[in-house]
């Protein structure tokens, strides 16, 4: 008799069912991980990670127009950042923009680590039929999209040092990173790309066509897709990271990526403006939208005169005599020499409620990216006529290259491109990084080695 | 850790401050104390104490027993006949914490938000208050420790306080902070009885600390600081009111002599197998502050029966409490209220903006009471015990105890939309004037305990196993919404609101779940020497997911001398030695420490396009919101002790050592952003506490008279030193307190309660201004969070009683003092009332002090000033020396009780916290006034 007593307390005491301790409060607008207990927690989840990169910290200002954009030399900039624009990232202003971003790309790394445990833990929860398994390669894309971010902003080029290592990978939401070399990061980078994209491509409504849209999950109908990381946005990521590498073989192969996105994408050119959507929201293959009045506020801060506004202007290195007459572009020269225009509210009516989305990938950078991809893997040929169809999409067709034009003289055509092409968006500066270019600076003077210059780690 | 006198900012209603002059809600979160009558459990032979105690409460050991304070509930009630917390403060100086900023003095509302035994276990930053107080457990069941204020004195048997972790042990991941274990009257074996007791208790608050300037004084200060400089009109205008009307003592308006009676009716009986209780009562307690006042009533029924085999009783309770706080809002409140005003008009209505326009305009707090405003809260609380025991045989035992608790705390608040908050409404916010809040608050547990006990007698060994079982369910539920748009000050209820505000209505819904193992095993040798060796497993929804169970263990070991080696000693009466070693588990962080937590971004929607009609499908954005750490390990107390305790001739003496180290303490380290967040939460810190308890008491007279007289005298000293503690979490915890200007702060090496400030260089004669020494010995207006320096433990260093108790025939009496000696203190009330006070309000005579052009030898900063730093200037060492117990009691000869057809009558007068004196003269409570009470008990058995 003693003898089942105590075996049974014993039992008692050791067995129990785990579940019982789980006990997960409720309230305070809170919500513990059995909240995923349905397909909309994890849409709402990937929507937060969104809503947190276009934070002022990232591509809602620093990354973009705010911050990265001056480093391009399209600025004049305002007292206080001058230092900045010429990439002195020694400066207060460098400083802080660098020790901002980083925490937060960071930290969106660490959500999208924890959307993927998520995924991974409840194994339970039924998905529409793809909706998982699209969800799961764009948080996976995402991660290594945001650590190519944080490559490029803070080591050197890989193609000036392969060996620099800055930027740990973050898999998983332990706190621990695995430290690689600028080389090895591009590699993990680039096959997490890969096998995002090769996912994507099964999964993902902007290739099949067909939405996971019911009337409770908004946000995946094929057109919506531009809102989040995208196949063709993976795909060009991919291209990126591979052209950051800068072999042959990976210009060949980033090569077959843009003109994949060129032919299968179905993305084509704003040939007339309409409206007042002077971003070209069209031409969008990844973007983010706006806060309510974020990109808006912030042109109309930067670009009003003082005191109102910071009174940046148009620096000398930008003439708009430089685009054809009939290029589009040339909406965003205002007479001011500012570019109000371009993240104007895209409606006159009610300002503040139509900002501007935030373009983080768009089919112009697929098509200049193609053109050196071409010319660099071999291909000038291809190269000059991805090039000459890009300018024949700006309305240029004047400022198209002779098929007798040497590599050179396209680079020099693309890097002119670029100058205007992302007028505001921030993304000239890695071209002139990835190339390790000498630039002119706002200016006048000369910014050597661009390719050496990192944002530093401030911790 | 707030500011009081910092909180008299006029801030529109809304949230939690609703109510301007009620007790912000911070402290207590829920004002739910209660009387209550719980359930006794099992009653008859096993209670005995030496043969079967355990089956009262099994948790306890022979030796773990002798090392811990233990008092009887007679002792208790001389000291205090209703109140068990001020009882307990004045008989163990080893509690503290209670009341640490003194806010809230006598307030029959308030519950201690803390205690401490033997020291602070926890760093201050009060990240989490899983760990603040200690658990209490009401005959083998736990109780909420908001009943222990108002725990009904009359049934306490005894009261037992375990501090060390040789005796928490056995009550595991819950005691971590120490246990407080009461164990009530059995009814006894006898024919059926009546007893009445009533207390009738007065009170008075004092209130003299203030020290606040009269009418004249203050005009007069005025106009030397220069306020009426251009505008003389004005100064002559209020010196002739003065004249006319005298000076107003804004302190005594909040004030009353406050009268409290308690009833209690109890029949009782039983024979050697039916025991029956039965026990009314009703105490309406009124506080010193008008308006303030707790009414509670209640009943419960006790039955047992027992066989030669079975044992099994039952009680149910039922207890209701209607408790109101005093309208009249903090006392700083009114001392901040200048005396030249004169309160109200000739017929007696109160002004509600006293000095309009002028530079000392004020609102007043007087209009405020005049208003229909009022926070109440109503209470129930359902109590069942039920208690089974089996004895299968002369060894083997069985026995069950389950517990049901249903509480249920509704409190209302009312703020008139005449209520000064709503002066600067515009005329379309008129909807949005006055406010009702309802907040309610349930408490729902289940707690079975199942043990089985064996017990073998072997010449001269005892051997004793207890394996035992216990769940603990709880469900703690609150949730709250307010309306508003009331248009009469008479609309005070909620159906009268328009609409509900615009916050958002609050919600929360927490679960403790644990599942615990236990087991002791003691041996004793000829009932001289006694080894008890005790474990147990806590597996707790509390602890983190990767770390959900926790043990604890202890070994204890008493010798008894005098029985081993002083057997005929007639010098010698008693003589034991105790040792102890043990670990406890304890709480120490809330869900959201270990668990991840999501909300959803509701101001921020991720919109799915551009343009306006698109704008419309904006989507939901759902996010992290914190940072945490699922193997986070729960906090270990780790517990040596060593005590003897005998009596010599006619003293009796005890004394104890005891060593703690409470480690793996929550902590804050920093760490590479790129985990996600720049810091993390970890177990790297660790106190420890080590100190002396002593108590002496000496029968120095006893003749045949029938007179008895004994000295007593107890202290307690504890020291106590952050023995390990990462720099990010001294770093980070230090420059927030110093941002707030808080003179708290942490540092390795310094006392867990260590009070800091920065060195004061004195008052600049130039510029009126405070200067600091920095750490490199310079002087700076502008010192930073590094120059902040130790000053000293807020723990006196010896603290404890001293006293006498007389007996002569049927009378008693007794006299106790309390003291401490050492404690830093810092004078939040000068710095904020005199140092960075203006002339616009009342001000304390010492800011005569003041700088000026014309006293520029000033020990306080000028007018202007903006720094709050905590400064040396306001530390001091508190010594204090209290009378506070004074009691005379009478015990009527049973012939005398017998005419009166009466079997007992006993009646006595006690006198709490008669006299209070202190060598900082700062006062006491700036909240609620301490007051002194004079208690008429009587006791009559029918």
């Amino acid at each position: 008799m003693k003898k089942i007593i105590y075996t049974a307390f014993l039992l008692l005491v050791t067995v129990s069912c785990d579940k019982w301790f789980e006990a997960e409060p409720q309230g305070g607008g809170q919500s513990g991980a059995k909240v995923f207990d349905n397909e909309g927690s994890f849409r709402d989840y990937m929507n937060g990670i969104y809503t947190g990169l276009r934070s002022a910290e990232l591509y809602g200002s620093n990354l973009t127009l705010g911050g990265v954009e001056f480093l391009a030399q399209s600025f004049n900039p305002y007292a206080g950042a001058g230092a900045w624009a010429k990439m002195d990232f020694n400066d207060d202003m460098a400083l802080t923009i660098a020790r901002e971003a980083y925490t937060r790309l960071y930290a969106a790394i660490y959500q999208c680590n924890d959307i993927l445990r998520l995924f991974a833990e409840k194994k339970d929860v039924d998905f529409i039929a793809g909706s998982r398994e699209m969800m799961v390669a764009e948080a996976r894309g995402l991660r290594a999209f945001l650590h190519f971010e944080l490559l490029r902003l803070y080591s050197p080029a890989c193609t000036v040092d392969s060996g620099a290592s800055n930027i740990l990978w973050m898999e998983g939401t332990q706190p621990k990173g695995v430290q690689m070399t600028t080389a090895q990061l591009t590699d993990k980078i680039i096959s997490e790309l890969e096998a995002a994209a090769a996912e994507l491509a099964k999964y993902d409504p902007i290739v099949t066509g067909v939405g996971y849209d019911d009337l409770s999950l908004l946000g995946t109908a094929p057109i919506d897709r531009v809102w989040k990381l995208n196949y063709y946005g993976c795909l060009a990521a991919e291209a990126r990271a591979l052209m950051s590498r800068g072999t042959a073989e990976d210009f060949g192969k980033a090569y077959g990526l843009l003109t994949k996105i060129i032919g299968e994408g179905g993305y084509a050119f704003v040939r007339t403006v309409s409206g007042t959507d002077y971003e070209f929201s069209a031409e969008f293959i990844f973007a983010l939208p706006s806060p309510e009045t974020g990109f808006c506020a912030l042109s109309e801060e930067l670009f009003n005169p003082a005191p109102d506004g910071k009174g940046v202007t148009l620096s000398a290195r930008l003439d708009i005599d430089d685009l054809h007459a009939d290029d589009r572009r040339r909406n965003w020269f205002d007479s001011d020499n500012t570019m109000r225009t371009k993240f104007a509210p895209t409606s006159k009516i009610d300002k503040w409620k139509t900002a501007p989305a935030i373009p983080v990938i768009k089919i112009g950078e697929v098509y200049l990216m193609a053109a050196e991809a071409a010319a660099k893997s071999e291909q000038l040929p291809a190269g000059i006529g991805q090039f000459n169809d890009f300018m024949v999409q700006r309305n240029s067709e004047s400022l198209k290259l002779p098929d007798t034009a040497t590599q050179a003289q396209l680079m020099e055509a693309l890097g002119k491109q670029y100058q205007y092409e992302f007028l505001g968006e921030g993304v000239r500066y890695h071209f002139c990084k990835r190339l390790n270019l000498t630039v002119t600076a706002y200016d006048g003077s000369q910014i050597t080695d661009v390719g050496k210059k990192a944002f530093p780690i401030v911790k | 850790m707030t500011k009081p006198l910092q909180t008299n900012e006029r801030k529109l209603p809304g949230g939690i401050s609703a109510v301007r002059l009620l007790r912000p809600l911070a402290f207590p979160a829920v004002v739910s104390v209660m009387l209550s009558m719980s359930p006794s459990p099992v009653f008859g032979q096993g209670n005995t104490p030496g043969h079967e105690e355990f089956v009262r409460d099994n948790c306890r050991t022979d030796s773990a027993a002798a090392a811990e304070a233990g008092y009887s509930g007679e002792e208790l009630r001389r000291l205090h006949p209703t109140d068990l917390v001020r009882a307990l403060q004045l008989i163990d100086p080893s509690i503290c914490g209670t009341d640490p900023d003194e806010r809230y003095g006598s307030d029959p509302n308030a519950v201690p938000a803390a205690m401490s035994l033997q020291g602070v276990k926890s760093f201050i930053w009060g990240m989490s208050d899983a760990d603040a107080r200690p658990l209490v457990i009401v005959d083998g069941h736990s109780e909420s420790f908001d009943r222990l204020k108002d725990f009904d004195m009359q049934r306490i048997a005894s009261v037992t306080l375990l501090k060390n972790a040789t005796a928490t042990a056995l009550y595991g991941v819950r005691a971590g902070q120490g246990a407080i274990v009461i164990t009530t009257k059995v009814p006894e074996a006898h024919p059926l009885r009546l007893t009445y007791n009533f207390d009738g208790t007065f009170q008075r608050a004092g209130m003299r600390a203030f020290d606040l300037m009269d009418a004249g004084q203050k005009l007069d200060w005025e106009k030397r600081m220069g306020a009426y400089e251009g505008n003389d009109a004005l100064y002559r205008q209020r010196m002739a009111d003065v004249k006319a009307n005298g000076s107003t003592d804004w302190l005594d308006m909040p004030l009353r002599t406050s009268f409290s009676h308690r009833h209690r009716v109890s029949v009782y009986g039983g024979d050697s197998s039916l025991r029956y209780r039965g026990v009314l009562y009703m105490n309406p307690v009124k506080g010193v502050m008008k308006g303030s006042k707790r009414t509670m009533y209640g009943a419960s029924a006790f039955i047992g029966y027992t066989t030669r085999r079975l044992e099994i009783s039952n009680e149910l309770s039922v207890d209701m409490a209607d408790a109101s706080e005093s309208t009249y809002g903090p006392m700083y409140e009114w001392a901040r209220m200048n005396p030249y005003y004169a309160p109200a008009d000739e017929r007696g209505v109160p002004y509600d903006i006293l000095g309009e326009g002028t530079f000392s305009e004020q609102w007043s707090p007087l209009y405020e009471t005049s208003l229909n405003s009022f926070a109440e809260n109503k209470i129930a609380r359902v109590n069942n015990n039920l208690t089974l025991r089996w004895k299968i045989d002369e060894h083997f035992s069985v026995a069950g105890q389950f517990n049901l608790t249903h509480d249920h705390d509704k409190r209302s608040e009312f703020t008139s939309p005449m209520s000064l908050v709503y002066k600067d409404y515009e005329i379309d916010e008129i909807d949005q004037k006055g406010s009702y809040r309802i907040l309610r608050n349930r408490l729902e547990s289940y707690q079975e305990k199942v043990w089985a006990d064996y017990r073998l007698e072997r010449e001269r060994h005892t051997l004793r196993a207890t394996l035992g079982m216990e769940v603990y369910s709880a469900t703690m539920t609150d949730d709250a919404f307010r309306g508003v748009g009331m248009s009469s000050d008479h609309m005070d209820y909620i159906s009268f609101a328009q609409r509900y505000a615009a916050e958002r209505p609050e919600g929360t819904k927490t679960y403790e779940r644990v599942l615990s193992g236990y087991g002791v095993v003691s041996w004793s040798l000829d009932r001289t020497l006694f080894v008890d060796l005790a474990g147990r497993v806590d597996k707790s929804s509390m602890l983190a997911p990767d770390k959900r169970t926790a043990g604890s263990y202890s070994l204890t070991a008493a010798y008894d001398l005098k029985k081993a080696l002083l057997d005929n000693s007639g010098f010698v009466g008693r003589l034991m030695l105790t040792a102890g070693y043990g670990s406890t588990a304890g709480y120490q962080f809330d869900y959201g420490f270990v668990n991840p937590l999501y909300a959803y971004d509701i101001d921020n929607p991720y919109f799915n396009g551009m343009g306006s009609n698109n704008y419309s499908k904006g989507l939901v954005s759902f996010y992290n919101m914190n940072n945490y750490n699922p193997a986070l390990k729960w906090k270990t107390t780790r517990n040596v002790n060593v005590g003897v305790s005998g009596r010599i001739s006619t003293v009796d003496i005890a004394v104890k050592y005891y060593n703690t180290l409470s480690k793996d303490l929550l902590t804050l380290e920093g760490q590479n952003v790129a985990f996600g967040s720049g810091f993390r939460y970890a177990n790297s810190g660790a106190i420890r506490n080590s100190g002396l308890e002593f108590s002496v008491a000496a029968g120095v007279l006893r003749d045949r008279s029938g007179l008895d007289l004994t000295l007593f005298a107890k202290g307690a000293v504890n020291r106590s030193k952050i023995t390990e503690l990462p720099d990010y979490s001294a770093t980070t915890f230090n420059s927030t307190m110093f941002e707030y200007g808080y003179h708290y702060g942490m540092a390795e090496g310094d006392a867990a309660d260590g009070l800091y400030a920065l060195r004061s260089a004195g008052i600049d004669p130039a510029t009126g201004k405070e200067q600091f020494y920095l750490r490199d010995g310079s002087k700076s207006f502008s010192p930073t969070a590094e120059d902040m320096e130790y000053q000293g433990s807020m723990t006196p260093k010896l603290r404890g009683t001293f006293g006498v108790t007389a007996a002569y025939r049927n009378f008693d009496f007794a006299a106790v003092f309390s003291y401490s000696l050492g404690g830093k203190f810092y004078d939040l009330y000068t710095q904020q009332a005199v140092d960075l006070a203006g002339y616009s309000e009342n001000v304390p005579t010492a800011a005569e002090g003041k700088w000026n052009t014309s006293n520029k030898d000033a020990v306080y900063q000028g007018l202007d000033n903006s720094g709050g730093y905590a400064s040396s200037r306001f530390v001091s060492t508190r010594n204090t020396l209290s009378l506070s117990s004074l009691r005379i009691g009478y015990a009527f000869p049973k012939k005398i009780a017998s005419v009166m057809r009466m079997q007992g009558l006993k009646v006595s007068l006690t006198c709490d916290d008669l006299w209070y004196t202190s060598s900082v003269k700062s006062p006491r409570s700036l909240y609620y006034p301490y007051a002194s009470s004079f208690i008429l008990s009587l006791q009559a058995t029918f």
